[in-house]
């Protein structure tokens, strides 16, 4: 079976789950297709058990190693795009995501993939441990921490969850 | 319900909706394809790669030095039309692969030459910025047009019987593979393949071979022959370096580290040796190999494995954590 074939129907959720690991700070089609091109290398190999379990680990790892050297970036970004205009619906539809974005933004790199991963993943304690490399007390703590900064980010009632969305479905 | 619960709702639904619509590129896998195979001909002969990546480096630079005859050019697709084009070549494909990989190179050949008329624009307009850019983006398609006719020659080649193992050249049947001299193999390999009539030459380091007989039909007897002559040398088998000798490669990794540092390269900064022992994959090469990264252009690429190769000149056996890495002076010259 071609790799390609293989792996199809899992992009679109790796792709997000590199846009929030990394905080909207890196492309996230760039970190997949990064992770995928190693994975690729070991499935070609006859070593992939799992290709699913294999590409997270991989989205997970490519996502640590390029770090936050783009952070700077993406407030850059965010700064020239608002500048000057009024927002149109996608970028209101956007700022949503930007919200969130934030939040995760504001979390150091082990906590924000706890919370990833609990959250977005639906993983267990003890899986997001084992993806981690870490013990189930360290993820705990590194959830119950995140939860806590997200607190002040995240308001619990925001007007816009109770609106339809600009511009349609998005 | 306590707080904590409502805030893990909340935050399992906005993590969701922030990331509703949000679709991958329909060339997404065959973007991580292209870079695997790119970075497997790269890597080639890491320690542990094993024969395949051998391969892929034997079968890969012939390409590089002698591309293979132009593929006929074929009517414009219609905009929008992603489906593979296929009379690319008066002869089949043989497999859907080569297909696949035929269209590709049609397609990056097509991107070359947009991009070249770009450059041409920029440097009319004397537009300095778009005219680099379009330079870079256009020698990147000119090789992904080549590493794709490449692959369509790999994907055609006619499989051959194994053939008998080729002895003379040197016998390492008293080696174990940690301390094997890769480039001593390379050597011996590259003269069994020229006295049984290949055109071929060494690759920088020294540690890969180049055919550059480029005619596919012989692709299949060059891959056969190339493995009686490993067999003749009796090589011990691929393995992993056992736990003790794991330290003495992570060694030789933070010494090129360095070694790629003093050359001006920012290489991604290494893990820990626990790290790399639970199952990292890092080299020090690897950012640097990526497609926009530095050593894209295979002339740089080659350069630095030349000052920083990936294995120790003599092999491990010959290398003492905490020396620096030696740099290959020369290819060795293949003439007896």
């Amino acid at each position: 079976m071609a790799f390609t074939d293989a792996v199809v129907g899992l992009e679109d959720r790796l792709v997000r789950l590199a846009m929030l690991l990394s905080g909207g700070t890196a492309d996230a089609e760039d970190v997949v297709a990064e992770a995928a091109a190693r994975v690729w290398i070991r499935w070609r190999q006859g070593g992939v058990e799992s290709l699913p379990a294999y590409l997270r680990t991989a989205v997970i790892n490519e996502v640590r190693r390029r770090g936050r050297r783009t952070l700077l970036d993406r407030h850059v970004r965010q700064r020239r795009s608002a500048e000057g205009r009024a927002a149109t619906p996608i970028e209101e539809r956007i700022a949503i995501r930007e919200t969130v974005l934030d939040a995760l933004a504001t979390l150091g790199e082990r906590q924000r993939t706890a919370i990833v991963l609990r959250y977005f993943e639906d993983l267990s304690v003890e899986e997001t441990a084992q993806l981690m490399g870490t013990s189930t007390g360290t993820v705990k703590s590194q959830v119950a921490r995140g939860l806590r900064t997200l607190q002040d980010h995240l308001d619990p009632s925001p007007e816009h969850l109770d609106q339809p969305l600009p511009g349609g479905t998005g | 319900m306590n707080h904590d619960t409502e805030l893990e709702t909340e935050l399992r639904h906005r993590l969701q909706e922030a990331t509703e619509g949000l679709q991958a590129s329909p060339g997404l896998w065959t973007e991580a394809e292209r870079r695997g195979r790119r970075r497997l001909r790269q890597r080639r002969m890491a320690v542990g790669a094993g024969t395949a990546v051998a391969l892929a480096a034997v079968v890969g630079g012939a390409m590089l030095l002698t591309p293979p005859p132009a593929i006929p050019s074929i009517d414009p697709a219609a905009p929008g039309d992603t489906a593979p084009p296929t009379d690319l070549d008066p002869s089949p494909a043989q497999t859907e692969a080569e297909a696949q990989a035929r269209a590709e190179a049609e397609l990056a050949r097509r991107r070359a030459a947009e991009l070249e008329a770009q450059r041409r624009e920029a440097e009319a307009g004397h537009d300095l910025a778009g005219l680099e850019a379009a330079e870079q983006a256009r020698r990147e398609a000119e090789r992904d047009a080549v590493e794709a006719r490449r692959r369509a020659l790999e994907e055609r080649a006619t499989p051959v019987e194994p053939l008998p193992p080729i002895t003379g050249y040197g016998d390492h049947s008293d080696a174990n593979y940690f301390d094997l001299d890769h480039y001593a193999v390379t050597h011996q390999t590259a003269r069994c393949l020229l006295d049984a009539g290949f055109d071929i030459e060494l690759l920088p380091p020294g540690d890969g071979i180049a055919f550059l007989d480029t005619d596919p039909d012989r692709l299949g007897l060059a891959q056969a022959t190339a493995a009686a002559c490993r067999a003749g040398l009796n090589l011990p088998s691929p393995a992993p370096p056992p736990s003790e000798q794991e330290a003495i490669v992570y060694a030789y990794q933070l010494a090129l580290h360095q070694c790629l540092t003093d050359a001006g390269l920012r290489p991604t900064a290494p893990p820990s040796l626990e790290a790399v022992r639970s199952g990292s994959d890092w080299t020090a090469y690897d950012d640097l190999v990526r497609p926009d990264g530095p050593l894209a252009d295979p002339a740089d690429f080659d350069a630095i494995q030349m000052r920083c190769p990936q294995q120790p000149v003599g092999g491990f056996g010959t290398w003492t954590p905490g020396d620096p890495v030696q740099p290959v002076e020369q290819l060795p010259d293949l003439d007896r």
